[in-house]
């Protein structure tokens, strides 16, 4: 990677970082509040979107069924909050519910089970490659999708309204921009994280089998092994982001995990450039302001977001970081 | 036991939906080696203009045929225009393309046909009902659709096993490299079989229309049960496609109605419903886990 | 006898109708340099996938050092110590070549599964990866993407590879394939050089390198051995002449 790209890009980065640690100040600045929630929703996609972007960009697993662990931690967050609502016992009153909304408790929980989800159905999926991959993550989400839909106990189609957020000891989350501040905390961890998983050995075996996965069996490397791990890797992470996205809308629903979500954060990771890590971040602000902007001119904004998503693929293939990047190449 | 039997033959018509969507997509797949999500958008279009015409010609073969020429034109198109550029890179660009793709006809056929459903009647002449076995009628319109699956299903057979134009195509779908060796031009088979997979996906959507609501999406819901079957049956395997499209098909319609009534056996009736209508939303795709521990690349593989 | 280092047991593999291997016995005793020689589609590639665990044999046993690895995957035999070249160069191109050789390096020193320290700076894999480096003389080129090497070069590297994670066994699938007059030398003196010290299955065409480098030479003919002997032997067979050697010389 040329020097200047790398400099260009940090440039840009601490730019956009300092704007993002601001930017309650500028809301305020501007009158507009609606601001801090449009961007706590950015960063919380954003991290989702970092996330897919370590399996397909660093592993060359590309998954279509993404949104599943995003939903998967937002709905175990809202089942747990529902319980609590309800006063209902949860495994016959074996847990104490009380708990239920304590973010220490709950959101390391959701993160675990999505972790564990996304080992399960990665178990099976990654027996097979290229296009069935493709099939069979997409086909589980679904499953997900339509199991959640069923589950009438927890609302079904309608899903679950939470009562509040989770509670934070010594922080009002509460608050939009106490809250936030947790989003950006949350995806600068997570970025700090997945810039040294890339770089360890670890990320070193993942990278080289997307690369070439015969060669690397004959090195002597089982990549089964490493891209699972990865790919649980990969559904923490989207947990997380499902646990924030629940506590920002307040409100959980099987159309979290619907597949057009996998897709987008599909069109996030390549829009912002994949196997960059900063470059989904910016895919994610770039679909979320895009979305923002054509809605207000027209309902129909999807007719036109299609063949630009088209004109994307043909041409522009890097991304923004790419762009970012100026003549160097984009790839990290 | 009757309502078995009529459950058993909704699932069999589920299944030549499925085949009819999978037999094209599995080829597109095996020859070309791109991955279309678009597909879908070919069988809504043929559901559309099926429904549009017919409630306008008041003719349900008009209907049909317009479905027919609307999606293997509209077909024609999407290869030319894009999926033609899509071949030579990696799956990763097909998928967004081809998603972009989705968004477009999606929101276009909001914007021509608005936000609410269509629905499309059952023609006169097949709105009776037939009574395979004594007491249990059975609607003759989704005895039709059996009917029209076998016969493409028999089409198909003898296309791809008697005719020279069908055994380059599927020695093209177990090796791509032979199609260029025996000097056949490759650009214009894979249009024909493009178009020849619109076709049947707008077939699918006409003949679905009096059974669903007509609706911007439809396309998606019927896509993945496809990808489920194509991967089950093996991707490029018409045979397979076949076998997993009535297995998938069954499993999905009978899920629905036994599992439920299984629980019961064990658990009180509520909770039997509500554990059983989850576990019958589950059924195709535990199947399809299930296939892939025994044989991940499917049960009838095209390529080595 | 020793048991050799490897023997293989009555191989068979079918392609449909072509019999790609054929009843074939091979020993390769420790230490030794064993040349597999053939015309092109004898089956010779084939014979190194089922050794490294890429294609399963129809049929037979494959064993290292007594131990029977026929059922075993690519990765596991890797580590027992079979290391392998590609006829066709099987580099990870947008990696450096500094990368490529610690990826070979790592796959042998300590497990993978670490998520937190750089790769880059790990002491345990810098020393041998520096040593792989000096051993096909690409220091100059280290930082370079393998992309960017001269085709010369990306042979240089991808054997390399195998030397890297210091294999008992090396299979060498036409190393010198494609080169040009100064690979071919720098090549076989790499080789030469490591004669001795590793054990070796060397395909190649070049006969001038065969006949200088092997102890002993197998002649694959149709994916059966038709002939096995010290180079002598074999320029003195005259089936060999006439099925292979003559035809080809
Ligand atoms: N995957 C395969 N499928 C079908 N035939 C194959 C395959 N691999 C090799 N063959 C055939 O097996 C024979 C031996 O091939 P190979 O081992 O590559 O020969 P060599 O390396 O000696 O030139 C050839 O006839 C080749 O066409
Ligand atoms: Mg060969």
């Amino acid at each position: 990677m040329p020097g200047s790209c790398v400099s260009r890009v940090s440039l840009v980065a601490a730019c956009c970082a300092l704007l993002l640690a601001l930017l309650p100040w500028l809301a305020d600045a501007f009158g507009d509040p609606y601001l801090v929630t449009l961007f706590s929703r950015i960063l919380i996609y954003a991290l989702a979107a970092v996330s897919l972007d370590l399996i397909i960009g660093y592993g060359g697993m590309v998954s279509l069924g993404h949104a599943a662990f995003v939903g998967s931690g937002a709905y175990v967050v809202a089942i747990l909050a529902f319980h609590l609502q309800e006063g209902a016992p949860l495994f016959g009153g074996f847990l104490d519910i009380q708990a239920n909304d304590q973010a220490l408790l709950v959101w390391p929980l959701a993160v675990v089970i999505s972790a564990l989800l996304a080992a399960l159905i990665g178990a099976i999926s990654l027996r097979t490659r290229g296009m069935q991959f493709i099939m069979i993550t997409l086909a589980f989400a679904q499953m997900l999708y339509y199991l959640f839909v069923s589950l009438e106990g927890y609302g079904g189609d309608d899903g679950i309204s939470l009562w509040s957020r989770s509670r934070l000891p010594g922080l009002d989350l509460a608050d939009n921009v106490n809250f936030y501040y947790v989003c950006l905390a949350s995806l600068l961890l997570f970025l700090w994280l997945m810039r040294r998983l890339v770089y360890s050995r670890f990320g070193r075996v993942v990278r080289g089998t997307r690369e070439n996965q015969p060669r690397m069996e004959s090195l002597g490397f089982p990549v089964y092994r490493y891209q699972l791990a990865a790919f649980t890797i990969a559904g923490a992470g989207a947990g997380l982001a499902g646990v924030l996205l629940a506590n920002q809308n307040e409100f959980v629903s099987p159309g979290l995990l619907h597949w057009t979500h996998s897709g987008e954060l599909i069109v996030m990771v390549l829009l912002g450039g994949m196997g960059t890590l900063l470059g989904p971040v910016f895919g994610a602000a770039a679909l979320l302001l895009m979305e923002e902007l054509l809605s207000a001119y027209t309902e129909h904004w999807m007719f036109f977001l299609g063949p630009f998503l088209i004109l994307v693929v043909l041409f522009a293939k890097r991304g923004i970081y790419g762009w970012i990047c100026g003549g160097g190449d984009g790839h990290g | 036991m009757l309502l078995f039997f009529e459950q058993l033959l909704n699932g069999l018509q589920l299944g030549v939906m499925l085949f009819l969507m999978s037999a094209g997509l599995t080829l597109v797949f095996g020859i070309m080696r791109v991955i279309n999500l678009a597909h879908g958008s070919l069988y809504m279009v043929g559901a559309y203009l099926a429904a549009t015409v017919s409630l306008h010609s008041g003719s349900f073969l008009l209907g049909l045929l317009a479905a027919l020429l609307a999606s293997a034109l509209v077909g024609l198109l999407m290869e030319l225009m894009v999926l033609r550029r899509l071949y030579q890179r990696d799956h990763l660009d097909q998928v967004l393309a081809t998603f972009g793709l989705i968004l477009f006809f999606n929101e276009g056929v909001r914007m021509i046909w608005g936000r609410q459903p269509l629905f499309m009647d059952v023609p006169q002449w097949l709105s009776g009902t037939v009574e395979l076995i004594p007491g249990a009628p059975y609607p003759s319109y989704r005895l039709a659709i059996i009917l029209v699956g076998v016969l493409v299903a028999l089409f198909l057979y003898l296309l791809f096993n008697h005719t020279r134009l069908g055994m380059r195509i599927r020695a093209g779908a177990s090796n791509r490299e032979m199609i260029a060796a025996l000097g056949i031009n490759i650009k214009l088979l894979n249009t024909l079989v493009f178009a020849l997979g619109a076709l049947l996906a707008g077939l699918a959507g006409a003949m679905a229309g009096p059974i669903l609501a007509v609706e911007s999406g439809m396309g998606e819901s019927i896509l993945i049960l496809t990808f489920v079957v194509i991967v089950i049956g093996g991707v490029g395997s018409i045979r397979g496609a076949l076998v997993a499209a009535l297995l998938v098909g069954t499993v999905e319609t009978l899920g629905g109605y036994l599992l439920p009534l299984l629980l019961r056996l064990f658990l009180p009736l509520a909770s039997a419903d509500g554990a059983g209508a989850s576990l019958a939303s589950m059924s195709v795709y535990i199947l399809m886990a299930a296939v892939l521990v025994w044989r991940p690349r499917g049960l009838f593989p095209a390529h080595d | 006898m020793d048991e050799p280092l490897l023997r293989t047991v009555a191989l068979e593999k079918r392609f449909g109708a072509v019999q790609a291997t054929s009843d074939l016995s091979l020993e390769i005793a420790a230490g030794e340099v064993h040349a597999l020689i053939g015309p092109n589609g004898a089956g010779k590639t084939t014979v190194i996938k089922q050794l490294a665990g890429e294609l399963a044999p129809d049929s037979g046993r494959i064993l290292l050092a007594g131990e029977d690895i026929t059922a075993l995957p690519a990765s596991r035999r890797a580590q027992l110590g079979l290391a392998r070249s590609f006829q066709i160069t099987s580099v990870f191109e947008q990696m450096s070549v500094r990368e490529n050789l610690a990826l070979a390096v790592q796959a042998h020193k300590g497990h993978s599964f670490r998520f937190w320290r750089s790769a880059a700076r790990d002491n345990a894999l810098t020393g041998p990866t520096e040593a792989a480096l000096e051993r096909i003389g690409l220091e100059a080129r280290s930082e370079l993407l393998a992309a960017n090497l001269s085709y010369g070069e990306k042979r240089q590297l991808e054997v390399g590879m195998a030397l890297a994670g210091e294999p008992r066994l090396l299979l060498l699938d036409e190393p010198m394939a494609g080169m040009g007059p100064g690979g071919t030398v720098k090549m076989t003196e790499l080789i030469q050089s490591l004669k001795g010290r590793l054990t070796m299955l060397l395909i190649e065409h070049d006969m001038n390198a065969v006949f200088s480098l092997a102890d002993r030479i197998t002649v694959l003919v149709y994916g059966a051995a038709l002939a096995t002997g010290t180079p002598d032997e074999i320029r003195g067979n005259a089936e060999v002449r006439r099925a292979y050697l003559g035809e080809s010389e």
